[in-house]
């Protein structure tokens, strides 16, 4: 919701101001998105792994962008980070939910055609 | 030449009119994601996500309108197509948890189930248990009940006496009562004694021993046998009258036994006997009934 309401404003700020300033905001958000896709293992999840790596190269870029003083397309480059990263970290989720249930739907397997005890 | 440089106009112009209508492969892709994400099952349970991913391809089809083929156009296009994989992934994630939720809840079900199968199970057999203990409880105290009838039945009868010890309830027919001297063939009254005996035992169920004794005059082997002798053909008669032979068994014990002195004519009269005794008791084993502790019979 943040981000779709962040993309009105920012197009309309872009086009309204020639020289665009450092996002910091956004840089900031992207490499937080990053950090908290890492930390749900995403990196271990084959497709989460590749929208994260994805994620990463756009925030080198992004920072290469700022530095030539290119702020404006810096700002939807860090954008496309921070919907990789967070798409990686659903996935991520997504994988780890399935695991769990199917780990869950074997054990109750188990529970329910293994002996009773000290029968 | 005027009509080939139409020609070639017309050409140009239809593939730049081509190229204007053709959408960014990002907005395409975007396009084909959000149709993705609605279609998927757990659609309905991430609808905030899918509506949230609807917009953002709504803004990237507005930008694409007003602006072309843009770089911002494709950003758009780029994060709308981020937002409808995520939107699926939402919608899968919560059918995943759900599924985990709904085992959990079978497994808590099952485990209700066994459990109330269980205290089934367990009140079932506790029902049998006192039905056994109430039927085990019956046949005693129809066992006891058959052996006071008994006691009963023997005490009333002349010529014997009757006794419990620690043997069980000892019957006790003098010698000369049932044999001649020196004799093991029953007299004829002796036959309706035992007659008398075989019908108070007709309902008791205890294993009858009969003992033979006698006094001392005479060598002990010869009193060895001659209480066997006696001893088995009270035996036989029980058996030939309708005691069932394997609960009777016939012991001869000679002088060894002696109950009163065989220096009198009284003491070896009484020493000559045979004792018919009914093993055990369904009450209590070797503990005198009420009424039968040591009774003479007159």
């Amino acid at each position: 919701m943040k981000l779709i309401g962040w993309i009105g404003a920012a197009s309309i700020a872009l086009v309204a101001c020639a020289s665009s300033p450092v996002p910091a905001d956004r840089l900031a958000k992207s490499t937080a998105a990053i950090r908290g896709a890492h930390e749900v293992g995403a990196e271990r999840v084959p497709n989460a792994a590749l929208h994260l790596k994805v994620a990463n190269e756009e925030l080198t870029l992004a920072k290469r962008l700022i530095a030539d003083g290119d702020n404006r397309r810096a700002e939807y480059v860090l954008l496309r980070a921070q919907v990789d990263a967070d798409a990686a970290l659903q996935l991520a989720r997504e994988d780890q939910a399935r695991t769990d249930a199917q780990r869950t739907l074997d054990e109750v397997q188990r529970v329910k055609t293994s002996r009773p005890e000290g029968s | 030449m005027k009509t080939l440089t139409l020609t070639a106009g017309a050409v140009l112009l239809g593939l730049v009119a081509g190229c204007a209508s053709q959408p960014p492969v990002e907005l395409k892709n975007a396009r084909a994601a959000y149709q993705d994400a609605v279609n998927s099952p757990g659609a309905s349970l991430a609808a905030t996500d899918v509506y949230e991913a609807k917009k953002s391809l709504q803004r990237a089809e507005d930008y694409y309108q007003n602006e072309g083929d843009a770089a911002e156009t494709r950003d758009l296009a780029y994060v709308a197509e981020r937002m409808a994989i995520i939107a699926k992934s939402k919608g899968n994630n919560i059918i995943a948890l759900n599924q985990k939720q709904q085992a959990l809840n079978d497994l808590e079900q099952w485990k209700q189930q066994q459990a109330v199968a269980a205290r089934q199970q367990l009140g079932r057999t506790k029902e049998q248990l006192a039905q056994s203990q109430q039927q085990l409880e019956s046949e005693r105290q129809a066992r006891v009940a058959a052996e006071q009838r008994t006691a009963d039945a023997l005490t009333k009868m002349k010529g014997m006496t009757a006794k419990q010890d620690q043997r069980g309830l000892v019957l006790t027919l003098t010698g000369g009562v049932l044999f001649a001297t020196g004799k093991s063939e029953l007299l004829p009254g002796a036959q309706k004694k035992l007659d008398d005996v075989i019908a108070a035992l007709k309902d008791d169920p205890r294993s009858i021993t009969v003992v033979g004794h006698t006094d001392s005059v005479g060598n002990d082997e010869m009193n060895m046998r001659l209480s066997q002798k006696r001893a088995d053909a009270v035996r036989t008669y029980l058996t030939t009258h309708g005691v069932p032979e394997d609960r009777v068994t016939a012991q001869g014990m000679g002088e060894t036994q002696p109950i009163a002195d065989n220096k009198t004519a009284d003491g070896r009269a009484n020493n000559r006997r045979v004792e018919i005794i009914l093993n055990g008791s369904a009450n209590t084993q070797g503990t005198p009934m009420p009424g039968q502790e040591n009774k003479k019979i007159p």
